[in-house]
């Protein structure tokens, strides 16, 4: 099977201090892979590295089977950055303004939006749910409906891997429910290949296939199944403490030092 | 008096002029505006007296400068600022706006500076401090147009990778846009449509020419397209009106055109209060 991601030992410092320590972790073909961990452990450094926007000290990482430094279509990446939510909402651009952004890079300099770019972006547009939206301002929009914007905006140049750094942050319950539908509908319909870097582990490993808990190094990463079975000492692995799971009836789940 | 426009090559130039840096400008400031770098344009067109003010001081030392333009000595030092201010922002890092003050304030020293050594103030650096509407030369017109032709066909060139780097330079980056050399190009436009600008506003008061519009404008627009029509139609309006009323009444040009901007966009602001409070006093009417 083809992977879309493929980190092998790959390690990162910032200055003198160790972010990354030897990780190691495959996405493939129209898997949804969940990365958790607490703030500070890595995730977005782990992005950054992914995305090509800082270099490993160590390791190899490969992109659709090429090495990173060889690899030239970035448009086969969508990307809905943790700053997404808190763009400047006075910025007057309407939806389909800020969806048609998602095209550029495929685009290439010099050329403009012809038909098939603007079928494109209302294609996206339906995809989330947000038909008839198009000339609304996005400041004006809710929380919910601005991330699902930015998806629409990742998955317009038709990606083949959605990456969303920590993309519910800010977002109410409703519209991260939404959020986690939308995000099946895309691995369904289209076979996109996801991964989604969250703190709510409860919501993740209900919607995911693969999880990989990381905080410096990688403490777990597999099944969700797997996951569950072991949470309590995974967890407390990952945070360096004890820690016991607590169940809501209605599927939410808490940790309790 | 729309006779003597029509009349006396002078006007016709300042008119003209007038027209072109009044769609030039407003398309600058938009970006400017929406990316938070207003200063930037103050701060070019001070490094941009800079330039003039060493023209100014050569032709007076040798008179073998004669026959080059302060003002094209004026854009080559505007060109190296934009490149300085760009390396000095990675400098600078997390600080990075601090690199605008302080390209502003060795800019006015070095020009004051230079005019105390050439003897002084004189009529001319009066002139492309504050601008005059009898400073626009047939010469000076076709320079004006060559240059606003070239800067609006790259606008329009790189308008989608300037659109996405305003909204998200993060996304931009990670989609592949060359957002070095983007940036690159804009601050070189933005050098270039000071250069063009100051002999009619001058260049303390340019940066206002390419902000209030824009400013005006952001009020107004629901879109990014809407904000472009709106600028330069402000912009334009204001231009022509304020290039009118200098004339009538005799004063400054420059001024008078940042008035009737500053005038527009008071008068946009308390139409927008006045909106929002007749808003809130119906849904109180509904409510009841």
């Amino acid at each position: 099977m083809n992977a879309c991601i493929k980190l092998n030992s790959v390690s990162f410092k910032y200055d003198h201090s160790i972010v990354l320590e030897n990780i190691s972790l495959s996405l493939h073909k129209g898997e949804f892979l969940g990365l958790i961990g607490p703030n500070g452990s890595g995730k977005s450094t782990l992005i950054k590295l992914i995305l090509g926007m800082q270099k490993p000290m160590e390791g190899e990482i490969e992109l659709f089977d090429h090495p990173i430094k060889q690899f030239k279509e970035w448009p086969k990446i969508g990307y809905v950055s943790q700053k997404a939510n808190t763009f400047n909402g006075g910025f007057p651009a309407t939806v389909f303004e800020v969806v048609s952004t998602g095209l550029y890079g495929k685009m290439g300099i010099f050329k403009w939006l012809g038909k098939y770019e603007k079928e494109k972006i209302m294609e996206a547009i339906h995809l989330v749910g947000l038909s008839g939206y198009e000339k609304r301002n996005i400041g004006k929009l809710s929380g919910g409906q601005q991330q699902r914007v930015f998806i629409a905006r990742a998955i317009v140049s038709e990606p083949e891997l959605l990456i969303l750094d920590e993309p519910t942050v800010g977002v109410d319950g409703k519209s991260e429910s939404e959020f986690y539908q939308t995000l099946q509908k895309l691995q369904r319909e289209l076979h996109v290949s996801i991964l989604l870097v969250s703190h709510d582990i409860g919501a993740i490993t209900a919607h995911v296939d693969l999880v990989a808990c990381l905080n410096r190094k990688l403490f777990f990463y597999g099944k969700p199944m797997e996951f569950e079975l072991n949470q309590t000492q995974i967890m407390s692995e990952l945070y360096g403490q004890n820690i016991h799971v607590l169940k809501h009836n209605h599927g939410g789940i808490h940790y309790v030092k | 008096m729309l006779n003597d426009f029509l009349q006396f090559d002078f006007l016709q130039n300042a008119l003209l002029s007038g027209i072109i840096i009044g769609i030039v400008c407003p398309i600058i400031g938009v970006f400017l505006v929406i990316r938070r770098s207003s200063l930037i344009a103050d701060t070019l067109s001070h490094v941009t007296f800079a330039g003039v003010a060493t023209g100014l001081f050569l032709q007076k030392q040798f008179s073998f400068f004669q026959v080059i333009s302060p003002v094209s000595i004026g854009t080559a030092f505007s060109l190296v600022g934009g490149l300085v201010i760009d390396r000095c922002k990675k400098i600078f890092r997390s600080y990075e706006e601090l690199a605008l003050p302080i390209i502003l304030a060795v800019s006015i020293g070095y020009s004051v500076v230079l005019i105390s050594l050439a003897d002084g103030f004189n009529a001319n650096v009066y002139n492309y401090l504050f601008g005059s509407l009898t400073a626009v030369s047939d010469k000076d017109l076709k320079w004006i147009f060559a240059i606003a032709l070239i800067v609006l066909f790259i606008i329009l060139l790189l308008f989608k990778e300037l659109f996405f780097l305003s909204f998200d330079e993060e996304a931009a980056s990670s989609s592949g846009i060359r957002v070095k050399f983007v940036n690159i190009v804009f601050t070189i436009l933005v050098a270039l449509v000071i250069s063009i600008s100051l002999n009619i506003v001058g260049i303390l008061l340019i940066s206002s020419l390419i902000t209030l519009p824009a400013a005006c404008a952001l009020q107004l627009s629901n879109s990014f397209k809407q904000m472009f029509l709106y600028s330069i139609l402000i912009s334009l309006v204001a231009i022509f009106s304020g290039l009118f009323l200098s004339y009538y009444f005799d004063i400054a040009t420059g001024g008078t055109i940042v008035l009737v901007l500053s005038t527009i966009l008071l008068i946009i602001l308390l139409m927008k209060q006045a909106v929002k409070k007749l808003i809130s006093i119906e849904r109180m009417k509904v409510i009841k």
